[in-house]
């Protein structure tokens, strides 16, 4: 018997597959990107609808109630999700400094002497 | 001893007329970094020296004084003194930064912090007490953005904040490398009480200090 939950649940993954398709569309994502939320949402409305086919693999990792492992198996989602984006966004800012700089700095030529060349200031700035 | 001023600016254009004629007047050579601001800042800067160089969004204060300082370091400083750009230090303290350069290879401003606004002080003394007891440096004032240091200390502290945990991380850095340094006494006047350090930053330096001590 399917509930109501589950079909919100699967109603909201069909929500993030279009969502994902229309990404796609605005070439914002490629085809393997979209193949990898389309299997995701996939995997989890799923787990959804038949959720005691992952009974056995609750009981592999000791884990009594199902409940406990989606609340678990969700934690571990989410953590390695910000962790991911955490190191982008670093990552990202570096380099956003590291340009923003670059150009500051060749203000610096313009603005009156002739001191510094390009190639000084990619030095300076690593 | 060839000395630069490096002051970083954000959308000062109604302050930094005073502070950068003052700068001219006791004849100072300075940079000056406007980072990202929406008003006239750089126009107001330029009238006063060449070496404006402007970030075009705005990264933070330790982004700006790291700009500042290479700029600096390049146009031959071989030291560099840090002051705000809004007037809350004094032109007139300069001369016992630049005294103490011959010695030091850092130098800490320390404020009184008569007239300090509560929340402010109790931010500075956590994180002083903390910085001390990660780094076994002690400086009265940590977040006292008025500080210098020489071409050689630069190349060994060179930091990597971007926001207000730069001062924090100067402090860090300068007791990791073991650097000569001391404090002066300087004067501090707050104008604005909703610019610079907020609960939030404090928060944010809070964090990184562990960061720094886990690198």
């Amino acid at each position: 018997m399917i509930f109501g939950l589950q079909i919100l649940a699967v109603v909201f993954a069909l929500v993030m597959i279009y969502f994902a398709y229309v990404n796609f569309k605005r070439k914002e994502i490629n085809r393997v990107e979209l193949s990898i939320w389309v299997s995701a949402w996939g995997a989890a409305s799923f787990m959804v609808l038949f959720p005691d086919t992952l009974r056995a693999f609750a009981q592999t990792f000791f884990i009594s109630r199902l409940l406990d492992l989606l609340v678990l198996g969700g934690f571990v989602l989410v953590i390695t999700m910000v962790a991911i984006a955490y190191v982008r966004t670093k990552r990202i800012e570096k380099k956003l400094e590291r340009f923003i700089r670059q150009e500051a700095l060749k203000g610096l030529i313009n603005s009156k002497s002739k001191t510094l060349n390009s190639k000084q200031i990619q030095k300076f700035n690593k | 001893m060839k000395i630069f001023i490096v002051i970083p600016a954000f959308n000062e254009e109604t302050r930094i007329g005073k502070v950068l004629s003052e700068l001219r007047t006791r004849g100072f050579d300075f940079v000056v970094v406007d980072d990202g601001s929406k008003d006239k800042t750089s126009q107001v800067a330029k009238k006063y020296t060449p070496y404006v160089l402007r970030h075009s969004i705005n990264l933070g204060k330790g982004a700006a004084l790291k700009t500042g300082c290479l700029a600096a370091f390049k146009l031959g400083a071989e030291a560099a003194i840090l002051m705000d750009s809004d007037g809350q230090h004094k032109a007139s303290d300069l001369p016992k930064f630049v005294h103490a350069l011959k010695t030091y290879d850092v130098v800490f401003g320390a404020r009184d912090f008569k007239g300090t606004p509560a929340v402010r002080l109790l931010g500075n003394r956590l994180i002083t007490i903390l910085t001390s007891l990660l780094f076994g440096i002690k400086v009265g004032d940590i977040l006292c953005g008025f500080k210098a240091f020489s071409r050689g200390a630069f190349n060994k502290i060179r930091w990597s904040s971007l926001g207000y945990s730069v001062e924090t991380e100067i402090v860090a850095l300068a007791g990791k490398n073991h650097l000569k340094y001391c404090e002066v006494p300087v004067a501090t006047v707050y104008y604005d009480k909703f610019k610079g350090l907020t609960p939030e930053t404090g928060l944010e330096i809070l964090f990184d200090l562990i960061l720094f001590r886990l690198r």
